[in-house]
């Protein structure tokens, strides 16, 4: 019986060993992590060895029993290195769309996952830049300002003032975007982080500290922590994207912005005219020029704001608006809301696998942070 | 060699490969004679057997006409109520571009004018020595009065202020409602288009296995509430809103900014201006006109207060919609389906706290 448990952890071992040493996911786990893990195991097992002949030669069955029962758990651990080491191949050549899986394709996970956030990170810096851009356009037709000065008396009007305000609406949008492009960031960067080789580094150390019975249980949080952020999580965040259903490049609609051709020049036209005939017409009626000056632009106000919504302001105004609300709402999805979920998924299946692998561990405080 | 598997496949391949998983260890239990691995696997089959059965319920159910008719009938009106949101928004861009106008008005006058005065003479009129000396002089106070002089003005803008400024602020705040109802419309969407394809069978399957049965669990009681719940507390919102303030019994009846627009000019700014003895002009003063300024005060509290209240399309109306109707309710809804979807997944086995998730939304 125990030349065939020898026998299976042997073959174990080496199978463990041909997993480990492939590629996973583009990352080349070395041959000195292998050395670490192979080492880990031969110790642990040589210590298992002298400690059942110690309770051998002091005649205790229990040590015997115990000993049996850790020479169980290291097999266990070589078991669970071959299944993490084949789950990993099979989580690497999966690629996820809105319909499905499609395994064995060349299209790696965590390329596709890279692909995705950086393009959702670059859209979303665009779209600060964008509305940016809208509310400088925005704010300087609302600055335009003009009127009639003649010896001493001056009429000054601001016909496009309304748009100031529009930029005002925007530009809460703006900072809360620059804010959704910081988690954006954040998120890259953690993935990236995740996908180090130096990261990587834990599972097989995790793997290690498993087989000794001392660090048993922080061995398997170490393990389950490594799998669910390097491998479980890029597989989440794939089917957040995949749940969107929109490339990342597709997530903002540009800010139109006002034309100055369609609607400024011609708008200011009208009103000088407007102002100017308003002003003749008055004047002998009036009495006097700064009456009249003062009618021909009070009748510009009234007259102008008609003209405003005609030209521009109903289209061009409520489609920026609906075009940046909608825009928002997206992003919000992409960088608050789906991350938030993900983090949630991933640490509750952080949580079962530290429990089945070692010890269960809570990482609420990780959330937290999240 | 790539094969392409679809989301309801994998649910069942997860639960095929459970089971098998649950029948191996089941035999390795005899084997090596343990009564742990034995309970284990039986547990297992159990809770496969509960997954086949919710999987196939929550199916069956979600492919029901009411319940496709239930959730298509909050999409709309959620679509409904953003839209007309943004009519109001666009209302009272409408109404401020006037009072911007308006108040942008401002009338200067520089004294130095009267420096001038008298100088002027018709071309071809001969002149005096006298003349030619004024003339000198008063060209010589012209320039003095061109190098420092005083100047006075008064604008409109004093009296429209504080309305310019209460809207001016309010286009701050007003991102709040009209973002967040469209990240309910996104939300739902999505819910609609993936709940049933993607969301549960992604569930079913992480279900399926022990290690990751928390995260499947939190993914099927999210679908339950998203595609049950949070439409059902949208259909509330609109019934709420229809019966209690009389929002319109139809859908097109509730399109109070679209069907009729806040009464900025007509109501309040036009009777405001001939009050304060600007009437009789063309364009959109639709307001009486008065010829006696003392009743400007009276003027404006009257027209306020049909402004504020009365009108169809009152402020009070529009605060409705946008600041109830479009923030508070949907946020009640969310915060509802996400406390039920916690209780889901407890029952289901898992205690994932939904706090963080709640706080976001």
């Amino acid at each position: 019986m125990k030349q065939i448990l020898m026998y299976i952890a042997l073959a174990l071992l080496l199978f463990t060993g041909s997993a480990h040493a492939a590629d996973a996911c583009g990352v080349v786990f070395s041959s000195d992590m292998l050395s670490i893990f192979a080492l880990g195991i031969l110790i642990s097992v040589l210590l298992i060895s002298l400690w059942y002949m110690a309770g051998m030669f002091l005649g205790s069955p229990d040590i015997e029993a115990t000993m049996k029962l850790e020479l169980q758990q290291v097999g266990l651990t070589l078991v669970i290195a071959l299944i993490i080491g084949g789950s990993i191949q099979v989580l690497c050549n999966v690629n996820i769309t809105p319909e499905g899986l499609d395994v064995g394709t060349k299209e790696n996970l965590i390329s596709t996952v890279d692909k995705n956030l950086l393009g959702a990170t670059k859209t979303t810096l665009n779209a600060y830049l964008d509305m940016s851009q809208g509310i400088f356009d925005y704010a300087k037709v609302g600055s335009i300002y003009g009127g009639i000065s003649s010896v001493g008396v001056s009429i000054m009007f601001a016909p496009f003032s309304i748009y100031s305000s529009v930029a005002q609406a925007i530009s809460p949008v703006t900072q809360m975007t620059l804010i959704a492009y910081f988690s954006l960031v954040f998120q890259y960067s953690l993935f990236k982080m995740t996908q180090s080789a130096v990261f990587l580094y834990l599972l097989p150390i995790g793997l290690t500290l498993r087989a000794f019975p001392i660090s048993r249980k922080f061995g398997g949080v170490l393990v389950a922590v490594c799998l669910g952020m390097s491998f479980i999580y890029p597989l989440v965040v794939s089917v957040g994207f995949a749940m969107l259903d929109k490339a990342p490049a597709d997530m903002y609609r540009n800010i139109q912005g006002i034309s100055p051709d369609s609607y400024i020049y011609p708008t200011s036209i009208a009103l000088i005219a407007i102002s100017v005939a308003t002003f003749i017409v008055s004047l002998p009626v009036s009495g006097g020029f700064i009456a009249a000056a003062a009618l021909g632009a009070l009748n510009l106000g009234y007259v102008g704001s008609a003209l405003g919504i005609e030209l521009q302001l109903f289209t061009g105004v409520l489609s920026d608006l609906r075009s940046v609300y909608a825009s928002f709402a997206t992003i919000m999805i992409l960088a608050f809301f789906l991350p938030i979920l993900e983090v949630m998924i991933v640490s509750a299946i952080v949580r079962s696998l530290s429990a089945a692998i070692g010890a269960e561990t809570d990482i609420s405080g990780i959330m937290r942070a999240f | 060699m790539s094969v392409s598997v679809t989301w309801d496949q994998l649910a069942i391949f997860g639960v095929l490969m459970a089971f098998l998983l649950s029948a191996l260890v089941y035999m390795l239990s005899h084997i090596i004679s343990s009564e742990l691995l034995r309970a284990w696997a039986r547990h297992e089959v159990q809770s496969l057997f509960l997954t086949l059965i919710l999987f196939a319920s929550l199916v069956s159910l979600a492919s029901l006409d009411f319940v496709v008719q239930y959730r298509n009938g909050a999409s709309d009106y959620l679509k409904m109520l953003y839209s007309d949101g943004v009519y109001c928004q666009f209302s009272m861009l409408d109404g401020m571009n006037a009072l911007g106008m308006l108040s942008s008005l401002s009338v200067n006058i520089n004294p130095t004018i009267f420096s001038l005065k008298g100088s002027t003479t018709l071309a071809g009129e001969p002149k005096s020595e006298g003349e030619v000396k004024m003339e000198k002089y008063t060209a010589g106070q012209a320039q003095a009065g061109a190098q420092s002089s005083i100047t006075a003005g008064i604008s409109l803008g004093a009296i429209l202020q504080p309305f310019m400024t209460a809207f001016s602020d309010l286009q701050g705040f007003l991102f709040i409602p009209f973002s967040f109802l469209q990240f309910h419309i996104q939300l739902l969407d999505i819910i609609i288009k993936k709940g049933a394809t993607l969301i549960l069978p992604l569930g079913v399957f992480l279900r399926a296995f022990k290690f990751t049965r928390h995260g499947g669990n939190l993914l099927i009681a999210l679908f339950i509430a998203l595609y049950f719940i949070l439409p059902g507390m949208y259909l509330f919102n609109k019934g709420l809103m229809q019966e209690k303030f009389g929002l319109g019994s139809t859908d097109d009846d509730m399109k109070v900014c679209e069907n009729s627009k806040p009464g900025l000019i007509s109501e309040f700014a036009g009777p405001v201006m001939s009050a304060a003895g600007f009437s009789g002009f063309a364009g959109m003063s639709n307001g009486p006109s008065f010829s006696d300024t003392s009743t400007l005060s009276s003027t404006i509290l009257s027209k306020s207060e049909n402004l504020l209240y009365t009108s169809s399309s009152s402020f009070t109306v529009v605060f409705l919609r946008v600041g109830v109707e479009s923030t508070i309710l949907p946020m009640f809804a969310i915060i509802v389906t996400l406390g039920l979807a916690r209780e889901f997944a407890m029952l289901l086995g898992s205690d994932i706290d939904f706090s963080q998730l709640v706080r976001v939304v």
